[in-house]
Formats: structure tokens, C-alpha cells, sequence
């Protein structure tokens, strides 16, 4: 029968540097496993708070609140239109233009004079 | 909007986009229309179901007010190469035309070196916990708490 030639070695490492390796290769299920697994043995000595924030599942908050608009107008205006402002932020309302630019900060300061600039969307144009 | 065996599946519904508004990107993809923080404009992001991570763009993160240094440091491969920031803990909402909007708090990926206004809705930490579905004809996007 085959026999392995050696048994491997367990990791050593700290937790905390094996979840960040394994959270930064994108092993985010295989991560959360080994937060579970050090927080249940909990006599490593190592502060994991930092990786029970970062792991933790999305929460909702509420649901209920403003109704958009349909954005079909402004999505149509970004195929028809989107060329011309190639490199800028756009501001769209109901299919209409209601500001543009290069710095997103600076067209947010332009969308507070505007009396629907608070429900624009906004995008960026490449 | 929709139910499953009688239970609502769904509670809010969008439009989403699904022409890309990015030059170098010649497939079609789902863009849907997504709030960040206290602000009331909204902005488009990319629904990425193969994305471990979501990320908000660095600028868009800074508008909305969200504290990069109150997360965590990481360094993430992407599309754009390998990527340092931080993964921070923040509010959205997905925007309703249809229904109601939802309120949540996950993880988003913010990277100073990160292309200005692209964001993405990931799987791990956000969509993973939602209950979603996409009618690509009718280009509704529905979504709901999990369960």
C-alpha cells in the first residue's frame, strides 16, 4: 500500500497572518473557517477583532423609505451621449444633463444649487 | 414583487444598465444604482457575482464621507493589478423604483490607487447575505433582506 513519504506540517503560523493571506487570496470562506476555529480555541493570545469586523456578514439596517425614479431616461442618455463627456463626471435626472465634470467634488457643489441635484445619479465616464 | 412558496422573495426592484458605460469594456454587463452613506445622489455599481470584494471607488468614498483609515489594511489582486487599501465597514442602499429600498452595511474594498468612480457590488461580505435576481429582459434588478 502506499504510504505518504511524509505527513505535513501543521501550520504554526499565527492565525492572524494565515487569515490575512487567506482573506487577501480571495479564500474569504476558507478565512472565516479559521477566525471560527481560532475563536473557539481562544487561548492564542492574539486580538482577531480587526478580522471579526472585516469577515462579519452585510447587515440590513431597514428596508422602506423614498422611491427612486425609473433611470431607463438616464441610462439611455449615457449610450447616446456618454462619448461626448468621455473622461467626466456626469449628473443625470429623468434623461437630462444636470451637470458635469472633472472632479466629483466639484460637480457636488454644483448639484446643491440644483433643485433636483440631490436626486441625481452620478457617474463617471471613460 | 416576487414571492417564493408564498413568502416574499423580493422587496424592492430597479432598473439596472446593463450597456457599460466604460470604453474599454466591449461585454455587456449588470450596472445597478446604489447609494453610500448619508448622500441621497446615487451612483452606478457593478454587480460582480465572481468579485470576492466589493469596492467603492476612492473618490466616491471621500464624497460620501466614509473613513478609509477606520478599516482594516489589505492588499487585494484585481483587475488592475495588485491594489492596497483598506476594507471598511460602511452603509448603502439599493436604490427602489418598484417596492422597497434596502438599507445595509457591508465591506468595500477602498484603494487610493483605484480608477476614479468604478465601483463593484461583490459576493463575500455583501451580495453573499442579500437574495437577488435579475429579469434581463425587462433589465429589473430585484433584491430583499436574506433570510
Amino acid at each position: 500500500m502506499a504510504q505518504p513519504l511524509r505527513k505535513p506540517e501543521p501550520d504554526t503560523r499565527p492565525y492572524a497572518e494565515r487569515i490575512r493571506e487567506l482573506v487577501e487570496q480571495d479564500y474569504v470562506g476558507a478565512a472565516r473557517e479559521l477566525l471560527a476555529e481560532a475563536l473557539e480555541k481562544g487561548d492564542h493570545g492574539e486580538d482577531l477583532s480587526g478580522w471579526q469586523r472585516v469577515l462579519a456578514p452585510a447587515k440590513v439596517l431597514r428596508v422602506g423609505g423614498e422611491l427612486d425614479i425609473d433611470r431607463t431616461p438616464d441610462f439611455q442618455w449615457l449610450k447616446d451621449h456618454g462619448e461626448t463627456y468621455w473622461g467626466q463626471w456626469v449628473a443625470l435626472f429623468g434623461g437630462e444633463l444636470l451637470g458635469h465634470g472633472e472632479n466629483l467634488k466639484e460637480l457636488l457643489a454644483k448639484l446643491e444649487h440644483h433643485p433636483r441635484g440631490r436626486r441625481a445619479l452620478l457617474h463617471r465616464l471613460y | 414583487m416576487l414571492t417564493l412558496q408564498g413568502h416574499a422573495f423580493t422587496l424592492g426592484r430597479s432598473k439596472f444598465s446593463d450597456h457599460s458605460p466604460i470604453r474599454f469594456e466591449p461585454t455587456a454587463k449588470v450596472y445597478v444604482n446604489v447609494q453610500f452613506g448619508d448622500r441621497s445622489q446615487s451612483w452606478l455599481a457593478q454587480l460582480d457575482t465572481g468579485a470576492a470584494w466589493s469596492v467603492l471607488a476612492p473618490d466616491v468614498a471621500q464624497a460620501v464621507g466614509v473613513s478609509v483609515e477606520s478599516g482594516d489594511p489589505a492588499l487585494l489582486i484585481t483587475p488592475f493589478g495588485v491594489k492596497t487599501g483598506y476594507l471598511v465597514r460602511t452603509t448603502f442602499s439599493l436604490v427602489a423604483d418598484e417596492g422597497e429600498p434596502l438599507h445595509a452595511e457591508g465591506q468595500f474594498f477602498i484603494s487610493p490607487d483605484w480608477p476614479e468612480g468604478l465601483n463593484f457590488l461583490g459576493y463575500s461580505g455583501l451580495l453573499e447575505f442579500i437574495r437577488f435576481a435579475l429579469d434581463p429582459q425587462a433589465n429589473h434588478f430585484y433584491f430583499g433582506p436574506g433570510v
